[in-house]
């Protein structure tokens, strides 16, 4: 299940709550986000 | 340096009172409430009108515990997730324990707030200066934030995005799943 996000523009003033789109999951993926790196930024 | 200095019994005017709005060291842009989603995504907030911007996180809270927040650039209304951040902190916990964090070649920035526990409570806050985003080069940013990690821990430092680029807007996400929330505002340093 892809999350929901917020989006606000500033130019418009318009905040809007999607799912996010299957490009935008792919990044996210792409980025390290997944639910088992949870514990990957524990600090030091 | 004062815009007007005013004597004893001198009138307030409205161009007075235009002029000192117009000349605020910090000129607001926007503001908002993050909650309920797992994203925050601000675009078109980075313009030519300023230089550098500040960005003001606070009553930040996560779904779940265990979680970092992160930030990435974005331009256009799509987000840079390219490997060219690299983030470091000093950090220091109440406890006096050290909290130091860093990693280079990221796709995504650390922004210093981290919280290891008690879900759904205020916990964490962060400011973050962002120096020439709408330039065509590396964009500096710097940091002081607070979160919670046994204890309540506070980070000093910044990140780098490498690539000779300009953004329009960012995005604050966290280290995993789980939604974030928090209230934000974004301010521009006036220039002259």
């Amino acid at each position: 299940m892809k999350p929901q996000e917020t989006f606000h523009n500033v130019e418009t003033g318009e905040i809007t709550v999607r799912e996010i789109s299957d490009e935008e999951y792919a990044a996210l993926i792409e980025s390290g986000w997944t639910p088992e790196n949870a514990e990957e930024a524990t600090p030091e | 340096m004062a815009v007007k200095t005013f004597t004893t019994g001198e009138v307030l005017t409205a161009a007075d009172t235009n002029t000192y709005l117009n000349n605020g060291g910090l000129v607001y842009i926007t503001s908002g409430t993050q909650s309920g989603t797992t994203a925050l995504n601000v675009d078109g907030c980075f313009t030519s009108t300023y230089q550098n911007y500040r960005i003001i996180l606070n009553a930040i809270q996560v779904s779940t515990a265990a979680r970092a927040l992160r930030l990435q650039f974005r331009a256009g209304g799509v987000t840079n997730a390219n490997t060219f951040y690299d983030y470091a902190y000093n950090g220091y916990r109440a406890n006096g324990t050290t909290n130091n964090t860093g990693l280079a070649a990221q796709s995504f920035a650390e922004i210093g707030t981290y919280i290891d526990t008690f879900a759904n409570a205020t916990l964490g806050a962060c400011t973050i200066d962002v120096l020439n985003p709408q330039v065509t080069d590396r964009t500096m940013s710097l940091v002081i934030a607070q979160g919670y990690e046994g204890a309540y821990a506070y980070r000093s430092g910044g990140f780098v995005q490498g690539e000779a680029v300009s953004f329009d807007g960012f995005r604050i996400t966290l280290s995993g799943t789980g939604n974030v929330g928090f209230n934000y505002t974004v301010y521009g340093y006036r220039k002259a």
